[in-house]
């Protein structure tokens, strides 16, 4: 980790510092848009990747906080670690770069639709989304555990078959997260080689990630990183235990990596980041 | 005997229950007033501090409480305090010398009065300009039978890094160096490149500065007297009423909520019917209860307040995780706005609606300068609806018309072109009922405020018309406001709650008849003239130029209707010649645009000539004293005209114009007169007492230096 982040320290802004964060995003263009947003000349610089929804974030610390950073990023359309953008700032996004939102923004759009007849209704619909689902949550997970046991095994033989199951398990469910991640899962399945199945599984793990936040499974479910993949851009994984096992480098590196986040599990903890 | 025994009891038993029951519970605050200094920006400031802090602490009351406030004043200086939209005997108002004795400094005074009402109210200095610099304070005062619920006080203020007292001045001598802050200086060279010169043309030809919907340029704005602020104890479902209240000195607010829409539950403090809304704003001085919900957990949801000028907002975060953003609103178009204008403003200097019948918020004008358009649910006047009937007494009405008239020139606001002090005291009787037909013939909007009393606004509402105690007028609106003289006794206090626009006369005093001698005010003549003074006060202007050949420059001295001006012209030796001229006039039309005079001039220059005017007189220029007398007048698009006779007959004519903004930074003037004498010169405005200056004079040739303005 610390390795990691001394060395892709740009040298040119005084009392640099540099932090990963999470921003939401899709495409190209997203990260376009993102990294225009967030960069100022001589005060940040920041570089996103689609793949992981990490960028890496750049600031001299005398000029500018990461806040005001993320702040931008927000305003510009972007949900990131502190800030959700602004319903405005989302619906002008281009189309391919409507990520799927966080619930907490999520439920702004679905409420606001039934009020357009009236105003003060909007507090209505708010409950539905999550609403009715919370049990298929748990029949997800296990077989992603499993392909990612296959992953952090190096058993590329295992992995087909495995996704191709939480494949059909996330097209059960209605959420707009578990259709993407369906499509995800049926992309893993699909990979011939262990390499391309690791790629791939760094995508799922995205949206099935932001699918366990929204649904908050009744057991402990962690959210880990692994700073070295991609080159250095790094990735992320769901495991239901708190120690690592990393499924991007198995044997070569099995215990590098880092919780970020505790999802689920008892009830107190949906909303424990501050 | 055992059962009488038993009876009387009971009935003493009942006696002190009830008794207890009625029994007033006095809650007593101590505040005391100290001079501190302050950083908001990163420069060390001077403030004032009300129990070590700023704003003032919140004071929390129950309708039917004895409110006893002991203000210490700490400071070398008086000071006051007013209690913004309280019910009370007129003597507890805390106006200084017209209400109350002023709390001179390191002294006591203690404020007592019971507590008639419920709802949310603020106070604040009623001396001088001690508001802008942190006197202020929320005043809450909850139902008797209210059942807890969440709320969260949200007291709005702007903050300058300038002296107030610097700042006024600089309003009266028309300064836009806010303007060139604000990136609001509207030129003509942003005007040619963004296609509106033409209108920027007719704008000064209509005799208007730049366009702004505010005048001052604030480094922060506050709320609570921070930039923001989080409640993170708030969960999905839970309603927060959060009272509003504008503290500021000039700056209106606009709410809006990333959460969702927000429900207007009262207004000044007064309850009103539930109504539903995307955005409102929030006048100078007025309060507004506003009610939200959080809809989802995991999620800090903004409230966020920002100034009209949008050039700043602060935000009270609800709920508890990552922070959901409002989208903010967009910048100004000032040349739609200055286009607006141009059509409502005559060349006479008179605001014409072309018959819109505008009142009541209902059409926003400034609307065409908003990039969002028109399109949120934005609250107006109209929807404000009394739960309770508001009529008043069945008894005789009698009306008022004020016209609010100002010169944004000279910052003159008045009510009937009167400031304060030109105009006596109205008298109004006990009992009877006041209608006040108000119309808005300024460029500016203004929340005009009644100290002591609730006005209802007539709406359309009928029998529930909303009680409130500041009204927003917006330019050209026509609003109705009624009351009953319901107080006993006293002098209250009616005037414009923009700070700068209050200090420079823009109000009236209403005074009940036989009202008894208020032993506060143990002189109320001198008091009087006290309070008078505030807007008969002179403000010192001047631009001296420092140039290679010569020194430039002009000294002026003016109140509301006086005016002393003084302007020199020296050469560097003497065949350049010095002149000086001064003057003394008053203002005399309602716009200000004509000036008559009496004066001084001298010159001296050596080798001088006599030559031939306009009007085939002669004059030497070598050796002249003279007293004169004359008019001047400020033509369209600022040219000021200057026709003057000298004791001996000589007649001069003089036409010139200061100050045409080529840029935002750069100015062009010129003069030329009856005498064939003329002066071009340019400066660029570096800061906003320097800035960089040449001219050419037809005396004393070409010159480049420094010229600095004050």
């Amino acid at each position: 980790m610390l390795f990691h982040i001394g060395g892709i320290t740009p040298a040119q802004l005084p009392n640099a510092k540099t932090e990963t964060v999470r921003i939401a995003g899709n495409c190209g263009i997203c990260k376009q848009t993102i990294e225009a947003a967030g960069t100022k000349k001589g005060e940040a610089t920041l570089s996103w990747n689609a793949d992981t929804h990490l960028a890496e974030l750049t600031y001299d610390s005398a000029a500018t906080t990461a806040d005001d950073v993320l702040k931008r990023v927000a305003y510009a359309g972007y949900d990131n670690a502190r800030y959700l953008a602004p319903a405005e700032a989302y619906a002008a996004l281009e189309t391919c770069c409507q990520y799927e939102r966080a619930q907490q923004a999520a439920v702004l759009t679905a409420g606001n639709k039934p009020a357009t007849d009236g105003h003060g209704t909007s507090h209505a619909g708010h409950q539905s989304p999550a609403a009715g689902q919370e049990s298929s949550i748990e029949s997800v997970l296990p077989p992603y555990f499993k392909l990612k046991d296959a992953l952090i095994a190096g058993n590329a033989k295992g992995v087909p078959a495995t996704a191709t199951e939480l494949s059909k398990q996330l097209g059960g469910l209605s959420a707009p997260e578990a259709k993407q991640a369906a499509t995800h899962a049926a992309a893993v399945a699909k990979a011939t080689t262990l390499e391309d199945q690791r790629v791939r599984f760094a995508v799922l793990s995205e949206s099935l990630y932001r699918l366990t936040k929204a649904k908050a499974p009744s057991s402990t479910v962690y959210y880990q990183h692994c700073p070295m993949y991609n080159k250095g851009k790094g990735a992320n994984w769901l495991s239901k235990e708190k120690a690592i096992r990393n499924p991007y480098y198995g044997d070569q590196m099995l215990t590098c990596g880092s919780v970020v986040e505790t999802l689920g599990g008892s009830d107190a903890e949906a909303h424990s980041h501050e | 005997m055992g059962i009488h025994n038993i009876c009387g009891l009971l009935l003493i038993l009942l006696m002190t229950d009830a008794l207890s029951a009625t029994a007033q519970r006095t809650v007593r605050y101590d505040l005391d007033i100290t001079d501190t200094v302050v950083n908001y920006t990163g420069k060390a400031r001077k403030a004032i501090a009300i129990n070590g802090q700023l704003p003032a602490p919140t004071l929390q009351f129950t309708e039917g409480d004895t409110a006893e406030i002991h203000v210490h004043n700490h400071m070398h200086h008086g000071t006051s305090i007013h209690w913004h939209g309280i019910l009370l005997p007129n003597e507890q108002d805390g106006v200084p010398y017209l209400t109350t004795a002023p709390i001179e400094g390191m002294s006591t005074h203690v404020y007592r009065f019971p507590i008639r009402q419920s709802g949310t109210y603020w106070y604040h200095s009623h001396t001088m300009l001690q508001e802008q610099i942190g006197l202020y304070g929320a005043f809450i005062i909850h139902k008797k039978d209210e059942r807890p619920v969440h709320e969260e006080v949200m007291l709005l203020s702007d903050w300058s890094d300038e002296n107030p007292h610097q700042i006024e001045r600089s309003l009266h001598r028309a300064t836009d160096w806010y303007g060139i802050r604000k990136k609001a200086a509207q030129s003509y060279g942003e005007g040619l490149i963004s296609g509106h010169v033409g209108t920027k043309f007719v704008n000064e030809w209509k005799r208007m500065h730049a366009m702004d919907v505010s005048d001052v340029y604030y480094e922060r704005f506050l709320m609570n007297g921070r930039a923001e602020q989080q409640r993170p104890q708030y969960r999905k479902g839970d309603r927060v009423r959060v009272r509003i209240i504008n503290g500021s000195s000039s700056t209106y607010f606009w709410l809006t909520y990333s959460g969702g829409s927000l429900t207007v539950v009262a207004s000044d403090g007064a309850d009103v019917e539930p109504v539903t809304v995307d955005r409102l704003i929030v006048g100078v001085s007025e309060t507004y209860d506003v009610e939200v919900t959080i809809p989802a957990d995991g999620a800090a949801y903004e409230l966020a307040a920002t100034s009209e000028d949008r050039m700043g907002q602060v935000s009270l975060w609800l709920g508890d995780g990552v922070k959901q953003l409002k989208q903010p609103l967009g910048k100004l178009d000032y040349f739609e706005g200055m286009k607006m204008m141009n059509d409502m403003m005559t060349v006479g200097g008179n605001m014409k609606d072309m018959g819109m019948d505008m009142s009541l918020q209902q059409m926003d004008m400034n609307v065409v300068m908003y990039p969002e358009g028109n399109d949120p649910k934005t609250l107006n006047y109209a929807m404000l609806r009394s739960p309770t009937p508001t009529t008043l007494p069945d008894k005789p009405f009698r009306t008022l018309h004020f016209e609010l008239t100002g010169n944004m020139n000279r910052y003159v606001w008045t009510i009937n072109n009167k400031t304060v002090s030109e105009r006596d005291k109205i008298l109004i009787k006990k009992g009877e009922n006041i209608r006040i037909v108000m119309t808005n013939n300024s460029m500016m909007r203004h929340p005009m405020h009644l100290h002591g009393h609730f006005f209802r606004v007539v709406n359309g509402q009928g029998d529930h018309a909303p009680l409130k105690n500041v009204l927003d007028i917006m330019p050209m609106e026509t609003d109705t406001l009624e009351f009953n003289a319901s107080e006993e006794y006293g002098d209250w206090f009616f005037h414009c709650h923009i700070l700068y626009h209050m200090m420079s006369g823009m109000g009236r005093i209403f005074t009940y008849e036989d009202s008894p001698p208020n032993p506060q005010i143990p002189d109320p003549e001198k008091g009087l003239r006290k309070v008078y003074a505030d807007d008969r006060r002179f403000y010192l202007g001047a631009e001296i130029g420092i140039e290679s050949n010569g020194s430039d420059g002009d000294v002026v001295l003016e109140n509301t209707r006086w005016a002393w001006q003084t302007d020199w012209h020296l050469g560097s030796n003497k065949r350049r010649g010095y002149e000086v001229d001064t003057r003394f006039g008053r203002y005399l039309d309602r716009n200000q645009f004509l000036m008559a005079f009496a004066g001084w001039e001298g010159r001296y220059r050596e080798g001088g000539h006599a030559d031939r005017n306009w009007f085939g007189q002669t004059n030497t220029k070598d050796n002249r004293s003279a007293f004169h007398i004359g008019l001047q007048y400020t033509l369209p698009w600022f040219i000021v005209a200057d026709l003057r006779v000298n004791h001996k007959g000589y007649v001069r004519l003089q036409i010139g114009r200061d100050d045409i903004p080529v840029t935002a930074r750069l100015r062009l003037r010129g003069m030329y007169n009856s005498d064939k004498e003329y002066t071009v010169g340019a400066k660029y405005i570096l800061t906003k007492y320097i800035a960089l200056s040449s001219h050419y004079d037809s005396d004393m040739g070409w010159g480049g230096g420094l010229t600095l303005i004050y």
